[in-house]
């Protein structure tokens, strides 16, 4: 695989955005594919670099049937022929009984879910391992608001494995929501144990044409590349690795314990479905999901460390320093109870990351919860409401006053970047009082920190580092590197007072914990100091409104963030409403929320298009 | 397939031999029968819109040949209350939580919750996702092994009447070679066994020192399910309320936390009942379909993913080493082929000998799940999940019709609650066998548990003549119910089988028969066997004061609570 990586490296020339056919396919009709159209807000430092948009493609040819192809977005314009060789080398479960023995096939090369579930299970071990799974942004609109046939963006997540844990993942609308019409998406990963790559594929055509095909889209590695990192399928698995954003309980969206997807609000032919019958619930998923993330990247991080030597350091750390991508988090309370809202605390720290057992803090966080009746007023004073939208410009197919199922639902720090940090430490690349330095950098700003941000300036002049070796600091290690180049840098900086430490600059606030003996007091005393002035103001009923207005940027600031916004692809996800501010916001330190110049004009809520 | 003829064991575990095994068989399959008419039957007592479920069928009447559909249902083990209860707690707090065995060094149950003690209470109240364990660790702390279970207790109440030494051996298989008889026996106020009249053998006491909680004092184990909310009568009771489809306001109800809310079953937060709940009212609401548990009836584990677990390297580690052999099925069964579940139900965590014997010097706290050491069992059970089945028939029942959401009866009828032997309710079993009686023998000191009941009520066992019943005593427990003492006749030629009971104030008012509360059984059947000398616990309560009056009274009123909290109702 990484000869042909190379290969096509050096033998494409022509490179362009053609093709998304990421998730965002499903927003749009059949087969369309939707680009980038996020532009970077104005001092959005905390992003990474997208790739210019290209012109419009050219007319591609037909694909011929039945054959492999190649389609890597932003270095393919059109489908490439995937030769023999080529496809031997993928060596993933779909790849190795599916796509190897079908070419040339019709019966053998599938073309729909059912298909594609008749040959996988067919896979000696897979069959009794089969779990499939729903998800829909429109799932917990009832009947009453929304015909049983409208489109509420449901598909299903099918999953295969010799064990229960999976290596085939397919995501795809089920067949009873387009009767007599051709699946609209269908795709695939297939994870390689061996190499510890993810491979992608979808079933689509060249832009224009008829003819439908399994093309390759590349694997894991090419999230990493500048033209297809962040492009077609690194939309959303931005790290090269499985990716369910609503990750964690009570996964607004799917099907699981905590809600159910009723079968009086679906089509009656997916009601039927043997799919929809056998469905599990999303935390078998996540669980999934965190496994393979863990596996992923313990592998990941392992592959930039020889003869103790660390390679790719920046990008390493990048997972630590910046927002590479986020899962979502919400309360527990719907609609249908009158629960106050109990807001996941990695909203307002990283608190899962600085109280994983690896950095080990704990601190003394007061309860963090919003009564209902204002979170209720606040729905209906800014007219919030889940719309569903269609075509350009856009029109209101239906909609349902309110916000999303789960309360208090907001992008919160990845899953995933806290396994990144997790592994640095586990192997020697960082350790404890590092990363919880740099996390401590403007901490009530878990994702989207500026501040923070800014450190990456840091890691980029450290290409390579040794690993650390236990009990004794290494000069040539990360940390120390690091710190004296912050160091250095800080020396210029006028003087702060560390009882303001929020007013400090980002150096000053990372030195002031790094390298320190008692850092693990300060930083208790420092969040503690910080929850504190979180439990007293959301107690008020200024402070719980400002906390949702936060929640209301913090969502806007997502879904227009260069790299991440690309998770954002359905108009139901977010709720619009008519609340609009200046800038986005950031949290405070004493608890109180501010505007956030580094982002100006970004952060209102989407405005609600006026139903006809 | 026509209706069954029995009920089989959970996993179809064969525990016993010849005439022996038949009898547990037999035993164990009038219990699933029992529970799935209870279960049928409802609450037409004290609530309205919740009886007559007969959406939900019993498989020994009823022909599933045709159009069968089997459902697995499954959830995570993980007790998914913690996490909301305690969202702001560290991961390893959850985890310590979960365990009974806390990150500040204590044991014992999750912190309290608004000034109270966490619910559900008693031994590993708090692990009430069907499935409890109980991690061994070395002097160091370090885990050595876990075990879990879902095993439920009712059939070890079987297996214990039918062959305790059985049971005994199983403990010591399960728990350890110190594990004595005695250890298991069911004792009173002054603890002496309680004599089981049925065997005439001491009773089994589930929650003995063996099955316990995690303690500083010293080794236990998981042997069967002891959370009170985790019993199977429990679950059968809760999918056969599910059936009963919704309504409020004019809109279907099937939100899951909701349909418990409105259908009271369950308990709201959890991953199993909202989840088992919502799933069969949503096979119910597309129609055409009645449901049941399928059989064996049971609680499943199910086998781990271990893609997020990591072995720490070890130069005696064999090449081929996975770390699923450290994953060993001790009770029950992996799936075969054809099967859509695992039928697991007691599984351990540990080292495999072959690992050992190769030299490998690590144990399970250094392996890695999702790269953190294993400090707890709990995060073992962060990754499997525990399984039922529902099996889902069609029928040509008319569509169901909504109903509202289940409300207080306004009238006070008399309900039976439980029949047991006075010994053994007064300490507190939570056995809901059939209390048994033979043909042509008079029974005093049996206990009727009832509410809405009075001093007049008049007490009749249906479903068969020839078993009269007179009330020796009664008391009146404020907010809890009130217990008769009878004094139960059968008559030579009464008609062997299951008694209901029927309870008629003086008023007129009654309720239907509450089934299964008694069982005839022939002359010669019970209590052959000689109790053996046995010794006192080391710490007995000083006789005078247990045997005092308020002492009783207070002991009763314990068991009453005992006996409301492991009801299936």
């Amino acid at each position: 695989m990484r000869r042909m990586v190379g290969l096509v490296l050096t033998l494409i020339v022509m490179v362009g955005v053609v093709a998304c056919v990421s998730d965002a396919t499903r927003e749009g009709s059949e087969f369309q594919r939707r680009r980038p159209a996020a532009s970077p807000p104005a001092g959005a430092s905390a992003a990474p670099a997208m790739p210019a948009a290209a012109p419009a493609a050219a007319q591609c040819p037909d694909a011929k049937p039945y054959t492999p192809y190649r389609l890597i977005e932003g270095i393919d314009r059109c489908l490439q022929s995937l030769s023999a060789s080529d496809l031997a080398q993928l060596q993933d479960p779909f790849a190795l009984n599916v796509l190897q023995k079908g070419v040339g096939t019709p019966q053998l090369w599938p073309s729909t879910v059912e298909q594609i579930v008749s040959l996988v299970a067919a896979i000696p071990g897979f069959g009794s391992n089969q779990k499939s799974y729903m998800i829909g942004e429109g799932s917990q609109i009832p009947a009453s608001i929304a015909s049983r046939d409208a489109r509420r963006n449901l598909r299903y997540v099918i999953t295969w494995g010799a064990s229960a844990s999976p290596s085939v993942f397919v995501s795809a609308a089920p067949t009873g929501t387009h009767p007599g019409r051709p699946v609209p998406f269908l795709q695939v990963i297939g994870y390689d144990a061996k190499t510890n790559v993810f491979n992608y594929y979808q079933y689509i055509a060249n832009d224009g044409q008829p003819t439908r095909t399994w093309a390759w889209a590349g694997d894991s590695t090419w999230s990493r590349q500048p033209r297809s990192g962040g492009q077609g399928c690194f939309m959303c698995h931005i790290n090269g690795a499985l990716n369910m954003k609503e990750l964690v309980p009570p996964w607004n969206n799917w099907a699981s314990p905590r809600s159910s997807i009723s079968a009086a609000n679906i089509p009656a032919a997916v009601a039927q479905d043997p799919l929809y019958a056998g469905l599990s619930g999303a935390d078998v998923l996540q669980n999934n999901v965190q496994s393979l993330q863990s596996r992923y990247t313990q592998g990941l991080v392992a592959s930039s460390i020889k003869n103790g030597t660390v390679d790719n350091v920046p990008a390493l750390l990048r997972r630590l320093i910046e927002t590479t991508t986020i899962n979502f988090a919400s309360s527990f309370a719907k609609p249908v109870d009158q629960t106050n809202l109990q807001v996941p605390p990695d909203f307002f720290l990283f608190h899962s990351a600085l109280t994983m057992p690896q950095i080990n803090l704990s601190f003394t966080v007061p309860p963090l919860t919003i009564p209902r009746a204002t979170h209720d007023a606040f729905v209906t004073r800014h007219a919030f409401a889940l719309q569903q939208l269609t075509g350009v410009p856009p029109r209101v197919v239906y909609q349902q006053p309110g916000t999303s199922f789960f309360a208090f639902f907001v992008p919160v720090p990845a899953y995933e970047d806290m396994v990144a940090i997790r592994e640095l430490i586990n192997q020697k690349v960082i350790d404890a009082n590092f990363a919880a330095a740099v996390l401590l950098v403007d901490v009530p700003n878990p994702i989207f920190s500026a501040p923070r941000s800014s450190l990456m300036r840091y890691a980029r002049q450290i290409e390579t580092a040794q690993v650390l070796a236990s009990g004794s600091p290494n000069p040539q290690g990360v940390p120390a590197r690091f710190i004296g180049l912050v160091s250095a840098a800080a020396q210029s900086q006028p003087a702060c007072d560390a009882a303001k430490l929020s007013q400090c600059t980002p150096e000053q606030q990372f030195l002031f914990f790094a390298g320190q003996s008692d850092w693990t007091q300060r930083a208790r005393n420092h969040v503690n100091a910080y929850v504190a002035a979180l439990g007293s103001r959301i107690a008020t009923d200024a402070g719980a409104n400002d906390y949702l207005t936060m929640s209301v940027a913090r969502q806007a600031q997502f879904a227009r963030a260069l790299g991440i916004g690309g998770l954002d692809e359905f108009s139901l996800l977010l709720p619009c409403g008519d609340l609009s501010f200046a800038t986005c916001k950031r949290m405070n330190a004493d608890g109180t929320t501010t505007d956030d110049p580094r982002w100006p004009s970004a952060c209102s809520a989407r405005r609600c298009v006026l139903a006809q | 397939m026509p209706p069954l003829k029995q009920f089989a064991p959970p996993a179809n575990q064969v525990d016993l031999t010849g005439p022996e095994q038949d009898n547990l068989a037999r035993q164990w399959s009038a219990n699933v029968n029992r529970w799935t008419e209870v279960a049928i039957l409802g609450d037409p007592w004290t609530s309205l819109y919740d009886q007559n479920r007969t959406v939900y069928y019993n498989p020994l009447t009823t022909d599933v040949s045709t159009g069968s559909i089997s459902k697995p249902i499954a959830w995570t083990a993980f007790p998914n209350r913690l996490l909301l209860l305690f969202p702001n707690a560290t991961f390893l707090e959850q985890m310590g939580y979960a365990e009974g065995v806390h990150e500040d060094g204590t044991v014992g149950p999750p912190p309290h919750v608004n000034g109270g003690p966490y619910r559900p209470g008693g031994p590993r109240g708090w692990q009430d996702e069907y499935c409890e364990w109980i991690s061994t660790r070395d002097a160091s702390g370090k885990i050595t092994s876990v075990d879990f279970t879902c095993e439920n207790q009712e059939y070890w109440f079987s297996l214990w009447r039918v062959n305790p030494n059985r049971v005994l051996a199983l403990y010591q298989q399960l728990v350890g070679a110190a594990v004595t008889i005695e250890d298991l026996y069911l004792r009173d106020r002054g603890n002496d066994p309680v004599i089981d009249r049925a065997t005439g053998r001491p009773a089994y006491d589930p929650t003995n020192r063996w099955n316990d909680q995690p303690s500083a004092e010293g080794v236990t184990g998981a042997v069967h399910l002891i959370s009170p909310p985790n019993t199977l009568g429990a679950e059968i009771y809760l999918a056969a309320a599910a059936t009963l489809l919704r309504e409020k306001a004019g809109q279907p109800v099937t939100d899951p936390d909701e349909l418990i809310d409105c259908s009271q079953y369950g308990s709201p937060g959890r991953n199993s009942d909202p989840h088992i709940g919502a799933t069969v009212n949503n096979v119910i609401l597309g129609g055409g379909l009645v449901a049941s548990l399928q059989d064996p009836v049971g609680l499943y584990i199910q086998t781990p993913d271990f893609g997020g677990y990591s072995l720490p390297p070890d130069p005696k580690l064999p090449a081929d080493a996975d770390v699923s052999e450290c994953w060993h099925v001790v009770r029950g069964r992996a799936k075969a082929a054809g099967d859509n579940v695992d039928f697991i139900l007691h599984a351990r965590f540990q080292i495999p000998e072959r690992w050992k014997s190769a030299g490998v010097s690590f144990t399970v706290g250094d392996i890695q799940i999702n790269g953190n050491d294993i400090k707890y069992g709990a995060q073992i059970t962060q990754t499997f999940q525990i399984a039922l089945r529902g099996l889902a028939v069609p029928t040509t029942l008319p569509p169901q019709k909504p109903q509202p959401c289940r409300a207080p009866n306004p009238k006070a009828i008399p309900v039976p609650q439980s029949v047991q032997d006075m010994n053994l309710f007064e300490a507190g079993t939570t056995s809901t066998a059939a209390t048994l009686v033979e043909q042509g023998t008079t029974v005093g000191d049996i206990a009727l548990f009832a509410a809405n009941a009075t001093r007049q009520t008049k007490i009749v066992f249906t479903g068969g003549a020839g078993v009269t019943a007179a009330v020796k005593n009664f008391q009146n427990f404020p907010g809890q119910g009130q217990l008769f003492t009878l004094t139960v006749t059968v008559a030579a030629n009464a008609p062997l089988g299951d008694r209901g009971v029927q309870l008629t104030n003086a008023d007129g008012t009654a309720g239907p028969p509450a089934q299964g509360m008694l069982s005839i059984v022939a002359p010669g059947t019970l209590g052959k066997h000689v109790a053996p000398a046995v010794a006192r616990a080391a710490t007995p309560v000083a006789a005078a004061e247990a045997r005092s009056e308020a002492a009783r009274a207070e002991y009763l009123a314990a068991a009453m609570t005992k006996c409301l909290a492991h009801r299936q109702r």
